[in-house]
């Protein structure tokens, strides 16, 4: 033992070296104060998963459209009330038969990598969504409406529609609006999605794949005096109080995470040294059924679950009174009904409907599929239904599988169904309870909602719209494919010193003109 | 020697062949298995899924689809990711060095632990500060790395506010910063480790003190200090290589949660995400990595048995 001869060290003795190590640690410890040069001016935001596609036409996720958006501009945007404002396009007419819908866009708008914004791009960037080899998830959107664009000069565009469609500028304002450079998208061709380039007021400067996107201000950028930050880090942080605790500890200036604890959210609205903004639109819960499956195809049962469910107890209790116990569908927006709340918590009448159902002569167990991160929720729900007569077991689902089972039929009967507004009714409402919807995962199938949904969707006429949505609010709700219990509005938690933030009418927070007053 | 290495690293492709086949049906057959309605989001129809399933070839047979994989695996290319618009070789190789720095520096802090810890807690075992010592060092096994990695955030971030600008950077981006941001996850990770390891320290270097050769050292008139740190220290060392070792895997396993705590754009998150999103080329991209890391981080502490002790030869 002991007898290899020991290797020089260059005169650094090994007590030296892990004293050195030591020191390096120790100072970079007790010295963090001296920030990044790169962070100067720069906002910094929580997210709550790393970025997938900063393509917006493909794979672009809930979490890459705020980013998305500081890249891009759409041709439209909504305000708090859904009503439409001008970005890319500047005015916009619907010709007197509603087939054919102009934009007059923005002259003088280039692209980060120079290339100049005009209507040919914008006819560009359709045709790309609606070919089937891009792959583009939006092109249901506009198949079998969009049947053809013209460009009748440099700054004009024409969509010629098979029938009208009002919802096609709602359509304008999200991911199919975003006007892409074809020039960049040329050049990068699939990494498109890693190399961003858009018209908006900030330019992509690079992404740490599993950390952060930075972007950073676009200087030639058409309304830049608008534009405080330098630029803005978005972090990734898929532990929601891991977030609020980098938060609290100065490390960033803006969370706009999804699923935040309840009780942190309420830490922080008590807590004068932050803000709370919340969204101007609310996102919806609901249990889902799938209606021509056994024993859900029975309505008795299905309005008994609607009646047996207290509401206010799931608000109170689980959301810790932050939202609203609701039963309906519409919140917010020109279409809402304000003298409408959906059916109340009733548990006489819901044991009636039990018994009007053949469920009361046999009741078999009823498995709810609930989400892993909802348990308390789904419990809850149990002990509600419990109390009508049901027998309820409760199986868990992981977030990324229940969306796909559901629409694939795999899952009858799941708790929550969460869905966040559009700019325009139709775009949820269709695609959900129209027995052609691609997303009515409840085979929810009424003739009535069909003929009103269509109705309101082939007319520009905002009374008859409203008129028709509300309508088929009532009846989607009292057929109860889906049982609604609660809406809320996402929460934004920030240091006071942060400016500017606003939410989408969609939910989707609007960072760009957002900065940190020093 | 060489036949021994060699031999070594023919057994690396059956294991690699083993448990690729294996994460292959497995992610395959799992639960809400097909993963292209998930990639496409909510806006996409069965339709849409259907043909993005035929691009992926996922509607192939589970073993043409696995022949194929290995096909392109002999030109090193391991395809491209579902989920992000990047080649898994790039994914993979953006990384690793988090993941490596991630676990070498917490290696590193709980070697710095273990070993004086350990060597303390032995020699002054009958005294009240070696007894608290060890006490310490069992109730460190039993903090999860998780939880502590929230308890070191709420100390020198909320409460310090030592941490304000610790975002993730790269060393060759800025080599303080990276160390800023590394600390608290090592310090996560490691500590579990350092405490397990001075466990193991200590057992091995009462045994090492057990030794007839340390009852003829001290014979020789031998200072204790030698005695201690040339003769029992080196025979003490050998168990903990062994653990190290075979801690390795483990310890790539902690980092998953840890990197997710964390923030950090590591290889156990890249893993973690691939998994969830059911993104099948990151997943047997990764496993086949750390199949790897496995058997050549074991093959080492094999080999490192005979620098500690020139009496074990390989045959």
């Amino acid at each position: 033992m002991g007898t290899r001869p020991r290797r020089a060290r260059g005169g650094v003795t090994r007590r030296q070296l892990l004293a050195a190590a030591g020191g390096g640690v120790a100072a970079a410890m007790l010295g963090p104060g001296r920030a990044r040069a790169q962070e100067a001016g720069f906002l910094r935001v929580a997210r709550g998963a790393d970025a997938r596609s900063l393509d917006p036409h493909i794979n672009a996720r809930l979490y890459d459209r705020p980013v998305c958006y500081t890249l891009y501009e759409p041709l439209l945007d909504a305000d708090a009330h859904g009503n439409f404002i001008p970005k890319l396009a500047t005015s916009w007419e619907v010709g007197s038969t509603g087939l054919v819908i102009t934009f007059h866009l923005r002259p003088n708008v280039v692209f980060h990598d120079g290339t100049p914004f005009t209507a040919d791009v914008v006819k560009w960037n359709m045709e790309r969504i609606l070919d089937p080899a891009t792959g583009s998830e939006h092109r249901t959107r506009f198949e079998g409406i969009v049947q053809g664009i013209q460009t009748p000069d440099k700054y004009t565009v024409q969509y010629y529609l098979t029938r009208p469609y009002p919802p096609f500028f709602s359509e304008m304002t999200d991911r199919p609006g975003l006007m892409v450079s074809p020039a960049a998208v040329q050049k990068y061709g699939k990494d498109f999605g890693r190399n961003p380039v858009g018209t908006g007021p900030f330019r992509f400067q690079e992404w740490v794949l599993g950390n952060r996107v930075v972007v950073q201000r676009n200087e030639q950028y058409w309304n830049r005096a608008k534009i405080q930050s330098t630029g803005i880090i978005f972090t990734d942080f898929e532990e929601p109080a891991v977030a609020d605790a980098r938060l609290r500890g100065g490390e960033l200036d803006l969370v706009t995470i999804e699923g935040l604890p309840a009780d942190d959210l309420l830490a922080f609205q008590k807590d004068p040294t932050y803000r709370v903004i919340q969204s101007p639109a609310y996102r919806w819960e609901a249990i889902e059924m799938k209606v021509d499956t056994p024993p859900f195809d029975n309505l008795a049962l299905r309005q008994a679950m609607m009646y047996g469910l207290n509401r206010q107890q799931i608000r109170d209790v689980i959301y810790r009174g932050f939202g609203q116990a609701t039963g309906k569908i519409f919140h917010e927006g020109w279409w809402a009904d304000p003298s409408y709340n959906g059916p109340a918590f009733d548990l006489t009448m819901a044991r009636q409907k039990l018994k009007e159902s053949d469920y009361a002569a046999r009741p078999v167990p009823l498995t709810l599929y609930v989400l892993e991160s909802d348990v308390p929720l789904g419990e809850m729900v149990q002990a509600q239904l419990q109390a009508v007569g049901f027998t309820i077991n409760i199986r868990l689902v992981s977030e990324r599988d229940q969306y796909p089972m559901v629409l694939q039929g795999q899952i009858p009967f799941t708790i929550p169904a969460d869905w966040t507004p559009r700019v325009d009714p139709h775009g949820l409402a269709y695609i959900l309870w129209d027995s052609k919807g691609y997303a009515n995962s409840s085979h929810y199938k009424n003739p009535q909602v069909d003929k009103l949904l269509d109705d309101a969707a082939a007319t520009y006429d905002r009374a008859a719209r409203t008129k028709a949505y509300r309508e088929a609010e009532r009846l989607i709700v009292n057929d109860a494919s889906y049982i609604f219990y609660y809406a809320s509005p996402d929460p934004a938690i920030m240091r006071p010193q942060v400016q500017g933030f606003t939410y989408g009418f969609d939910l989707i927070p609007r960072v760009s003109e957002t900065w940190v007053k020093s | 020697m060489w036949r021994y290495m060699v031999r070594r690293l023919l057994v690396l492709i059956p294991t690699v062949f083993a448990v690729t086949l294996g994460i292959f049906v497995l992610m395959r057959t799992a639960v809400g298995g097909d993963p292209t309605l998930y990639l496409m989001g909510h806006e996409a129809t069965l339709a849409q899924a259907a043909a993005a399933r035929a691009r992926l070839g996922l509607n192939q047979p589970v073993f043409v689809q696995y022949v194929d994989w290995l096909g392109r695996l002999g030109a090193l290319d391991l395809g491209r990711s579902f989920d992000y618009p990047i080649d898994v070789r790039s994914a993979l190789a953006g990384r690793i060095p988090a993941t490596l720095e991630l676990t070498a520096l917490s290696t590193f802090l709980a070697l710095c632990v273990a070993v004086p810890a350990g060597i303390f807690t032995a020699i002054a075992r009958h005294t009240r500060a070696g007894r608290a010592l060890s006490a310490v060092t069992v109730a460190g096994i039993c903090v999860p790395n998780f939880w502590l990695g929230m308890l070191l955030i709420y100390l020198f971030s909320v409460k310090l506010h030592w941490m304000e600008h610790s975002a993730y950077v790269s060393v060759g981006e800025n080599w303080r910063q990276n160390l800023v941001s590394m600390i608290l996850p090592a310090i996560s990770l490691g500590a579990w480790y350092s405490a397990a390891w001075a466990r193991y320290v200590r057992s091995a270097f009462l045994d090492a003190l057990d030794g007839d050769y340390i009852r003829v050292a001290r014979a020789k008139g031998l200072l204790e200090r030698t005695v201690v740190y040339k003769h029992a220290l080196r025979n003490a060392m050998i168990p903990l290589v062994t653990i190290i070792g075979e801690n390795i895997p483990f310890m790539l396993a902690g980092a998953v949660i840890v990197e997710v705590v964390f923030s950090l754009p590591g290889l156990g998150r890249l893993f973690s995400d691939a998994i969830q999103s059911r993104d099948y080329p990151i997943v047997q991209g990764t496993v086949l990595l750390l199949t790897g890391v496995v058997v050549l981080s074991n093959l080492t502490v094999d080999l490192t048995y005979g620098v500690l002790d020139p009496r074990i030869k390989y045959d």
